[in-house]
């Protein structure tokens, strides 16, 4: 049972790997930003979708020295952890609206929120 | 009688029946990890998934259906590597005449780099269940979530549980959300 499974499950991805390209409107190292105020998030499968136009990865880490704003929400705080959680902001933490600028050829994207810019680095996918 | 007989022969041990399935036994239990580095492309699958999900979940319908699931998402690698999720789970789709209540374990293997956050197991996925319900219910779950940027989320799943079926064997397909019981917590 289980090998028809995995054979059914084969075609589905057979077709994904088929239309394996991403989404048009992705920010990544390549795009330049000029201060776009984002006004709407939603997030399926860790994927942001800003003002129903472009997509940015939730794994966009906060890059900070010694601390970070305190109105920053903790949204990934697991219900259980085996480990000393300790928390980690992420573009997923910010909560709109907020105005997101980027420059070209950079690995990095700036937050402007409540008078405080934030840098985070792009995620992996 | 010489000493040290044993009226009662030792029954054999048929090494080649225990090995063989021994071996299957350790195929079996690699066998989704296999698949899904043969999907996934991923090597780091052939050790394991990247999640797992223990959960109790009720499917009832004739011809179209419902799910609904409540469990645990156990994360084992990325960023939130050791760490426990509540989760609900809803779905929609097409069942065969029956009803079941099961406690099913699901292994997670998410295609993109390890460098991934917990959310990827949540949002928009589809979901098949075959099974047996005659009382007692036994069953199989595939998982498949497409992502925006090309990557996917899999999952093979075996349920336990009750249910009855008009016939016997049941199935269900069904589309659906996962989202966190607790969204998010200050």
């Amino acid at each position: 049972m289980e090998k028809l499974i995995s054979f059914i499950l084969i075609l589905l991805c057979f077709e994904s790997c088929i239309h394996r390209n991403k989404l048009e409107g992705f920010i990544e190292f390549k795009s330049e930003i000029k201060a776009d105020t984002i006004k709407s998030v939603s997030i399926n499968r860790g994927i942001l979708t800003l003002n129903k136009e472009c997509y940015l990865h939730g794994n966009s880490i906060l890059i900070y020295k010694d601390s970070f704003p305190k109105w920053i929400q903790d949204h990934g705080k697991p219900d259980f952890s085996f480990d000393k959680y300790v928390f980690k902001p992420f573009i997923t933490d910010i909560e709109a609206p907020y105005v997101l600028y980027k420059f070209k050829n950079e690995k990095y994207f700036y937050i402007i929120k409540n008078n405080d810019t934030l840098k985070f680095e792009l995620g992996e996918y | 009688m010489h000493k040290g007989f044993d009226p009662k022969p030792k029954p054999k041990v048929n090494y080649k029946k225990y090995f063989s399935s021994l071996l299957k036994q350790s195929l079996t239990a690699g066998a989704s990890d296999l698949a899904a580095f043969g999907i996934t492309g991923q090597y780091r699958h052939l050790f394991g998934p990247d999640a797992i999900a223990v959960s109790g979940n009720a499917t009832a319908g004739v011809g179209g259906g419902a799910k609904i699931e409540k469990g645990a998402l156990f994360v084992l690698r990325g960023y939130n590597a050791n760490q426990t999720y509540a989760y609900d789970d809803f779905g929609i789709g097409v069942n065969g005449a029956s009803a079941s209540a099961n406690i099913s374990a699901t292994k997670l293997y998410y295609s993109g780099s390890s460098n991934f956050k917990h959310d990827v197991f949540m949002g928009q996925r589809y979901e098949m269940n075959i099974g047996v319900d005659v009382g007692i219910g036994i069953g199989a779950t595939g998982i498949y979530a497409p992502l925006s940027d090309g990557n996917f989320v899999i999952g093979f799943g075996l349920s336990g549980g009750v249910g009855v079926s008009a016939t016997a064997v049941d199935f269900n397909l069904n589309y659906g959300t996962t989202s966190r019981t607790t969204p998010w917590r200050n």
